[in-house]
């Protein structure tokens, strides 16, 4: 479990906001691969129970930053992460920190569906049971809940122990969706979760999104500003490396601080 | 390039040129090129099928006297009192069979446990270290391993004599860094989106390995240890020198009793100075061939079926 407890580190008007759960904080965060600086001193803090959308021109380090909350770059040789990262007052890369458990409540959800080659079932319901969530008994309730959860219930429920892999891109999407949600988590790492997916289903999800961010934290990476101009609550503008801004989604779209805010929103940038 | 351009013709294919590709300037060369080129690759492929089709086709014609169902149901004991007595591989085949089970234990086990240990867990070091021996292991030539087994285990500190358990082994050590290649390969295929998947969600290195990357990765593994068959149902060397041989159908009896196997029918009976004991080594020989033939076309099955899975994952 996440041991080690830091104070609470708020920045301007969101101070005690990263220690609450579901609170995401980073400060000062450097992420270097080899020689290769991608994240100079990343410094925000996402508020709870609210969606964060980050934006940029690709190669800005969305995703990097991304990574960096649920300790992805642990395996990727040659990747150097400096800084703090604290989740519910946590930090991420503490001693004692036990990764499994910090993904138990940091979950994340890819570009594209990656479901396991198991049954539909035993995709939501491998990782509770794997991380002792749930009982044996409460499997099928578990699995139920949470495919209703995210609306493909009535589409999957007559073929529950069938592969994953006949179902559409959207539907095997929502399927990682409802995996992830099967283990509680308090924040929600969506890396461009809809690039590859048809309006419709992007639609349905973007409501989902709105919808879970009553209970938890959701932070997505979007190179679409229209989604992020219809899903965010706060919106995090990087490029190269750097914040140039992280406001309010209605501050940041309609009367941007920074000049390049201005540039990047009207696209004349990116 | 240039050697494309060299020979371009002055005159009327000159429209063609102006600046565009040179081989569009001479598709007649082009063509030229092009069939020597396969006629090469046919050749080549040629030289590969016919020996091969030259040897089933010469063995069928030396063991004809004996493809008959006696060859299944008769032992290849010879008597020269009685010469025209049915004769067959059936100590060979149940023998081979015998070994390969065993090889199936040992080496299937251990193979497939130490490529998943090397791909899966092992720090790079390490790795890297296991990797290396691996190879060199399959590197050393299968009457070395049989000489180390005649020293070690049948005639050395274990005492265990011409047995099942030394031929096992001896077979098991020349099998198992194929087993470990394909348990590598098998699980190196699983795409990293699979893994990626199952890190965020916090699962256990074990649990990813045996939940989720062991369904992509078991056809792989499968084709491995059929490999491993077709390699010990072929080997004789080290047999030889461990279990020796018998003409006697085989017995369960770990050790101090030699075995047969099915090449040995062929080994033993080409010094006879019997025409029937030359048709039975091509009949040998022949069973051989196509019992291998066989693996390898389910082993092959198995890899397709691998690939197919992991293609038909769209990731």
């Amino acid at each position: 479990m996440l041991t080690r407890a830091v104070g609470s580190i708020g920045v301007g008007s969101q101070v005690g906001a990263a220690s609450v759960p579901g609170g995401v904080a980073v400060r000062d965060l450097h992420v270097l691969y080899r020689a290769n600086e991608l994240l100079h001193g990343v410094s925000s803090t996402f508020r709870p129970n609210a969606v964060s959308a980050i934006v940029g021109p690709t190669g800005c380090g969305k995703t990097t930053l991304l990574r960096s909350i649920n300790r992805m770059h642990d395996s990727t040789p040659g990747m150097r992460v400096t800084g703090s990262v604290t989740v519910g007052g946590e930090d991420v890369y503490g001693r004692g920190v036990v990764v499994r458990g910090l993904r138990r409540k940091v979950g994340m959800l890819f570009q594209r569906a990656n479901p396991f080659p198991q049954s539909i079932a035993d995709n939501v319901s491998l990782a509770p049971l794997a991380h002792g969530t749930v009982s044996r008994h409460g499997v099928s309730a578990l699995v139920e809940e949470h495919l209703r959860l995210v609306g493909l219930w009535d589409a999957v429920k007559d073929r529950l122990d069938r592969s994953p892999f006949h179902l559409s891109g959207g539907q095997q999407q929502l399927l990682c969706l409802a995996r992830t949600l099967a283990l509680s988590p308090e924040v929600l790492l969506l890396d461009e979760p809809t690039s590859a997916l048809d309006p419709d289903t992007t639609e349905h999800i973007e409501g989902l999104i709105k919808q879970l961010s009553a209970r938890v934290t959701v932070l997505v990476v979007t190179h679409n500003l229209a989604q992020a101009n219809r899903i965010a609550d706060d919106v995090l503008f990087l490029m190269a490396g750097s914040v140039v801004e992280f406001a309010p989604a209605q501050t940041f779209f309609q009367n941007p601080a920074d000049e390049r805010s201005r540039a990047y929103v009207s696209g004349r940038i990116g | 390039m240039s050697s494309l351009r060299a020979p371009t013709p002055k005159g009327g294919l000159a429209r063609f040129g102006d600046g565009l590709d040179s081989a569009r300037r001479s598709p007649l060369l082009r063509r030229l090129r092009s069939a020597i080129f396969w006629a090469l690759c046919g050749a080549a492929l040629l030289a590969i099928i016919l020996p091969l089709l030259d040897m089933i086709v010469t063995l069928i014609q030396q063991a004809a006297p004996l493809l008959n169902l006696n060859l299944l149901t008769h032992g290849s004991a010879i008597d020269p009192a009685h010469l025209n007595a049915p004769i067959g591989v059936e100590n060979g085949i149940l023998g081979s069979l015998l070994l390969g089970l065993g090889v199936l234990i040992v080496a299937g086990i251990i193979g497939v446990l130490a490529g998943l240990y090397i791909v899966e867990f092992a720090p790079p070091r390490p790795r890297a270290v296991m990797r290396f021996f691996s190879e060199v292991l399959s590197g050393v030539p299968s009457i070395v391993v049989g000489l180390v087994a005649y020293t070690v285990l049948v005639n050395g500190p274990l005492q265990w004599h011409y047995s099942l358990v030394a031929a096992v082994i001896s077979l098991s050590v020349i099998t198992i860094p194929y087993i470990v290649k394909n348990t590598e390969v098998a699980f190196d295929q699983a795409p990293r989106s699979l893994r990626e998947g199952a890190a965020a969600l916090g699962l256990s290195r074990l649990t990813t390995a045996r939940k989720i990357l062991l369904p992509t990765a078991l056809p792989g593994i499968v084709g491995g240890l059929i490999l491993a068959q077709a390699i010990a149902m072929g080997e004789t060397a080290p047999l030889l020198f461990s279990a020796n041989w018998t003409d006697a159908n085989p017995v369960i009896k770990l050790t101090n009793n030699p075995e047969p196997y099915l090449t040995g029918v062929t080994y033993n009976t080409l010094i006879l100075p019997y025409v029937q004991a030359h048709e039975l080594a091509a009949a040998a020989a022949l069973v051989t061939v196509l019992i291998i033939l066989l693996l390898l076309v389910m082993g092959r099955a198995a890899t397709a079926r691998s690939k197919r899975m992991t293609e038909r994952m769209d990731l």
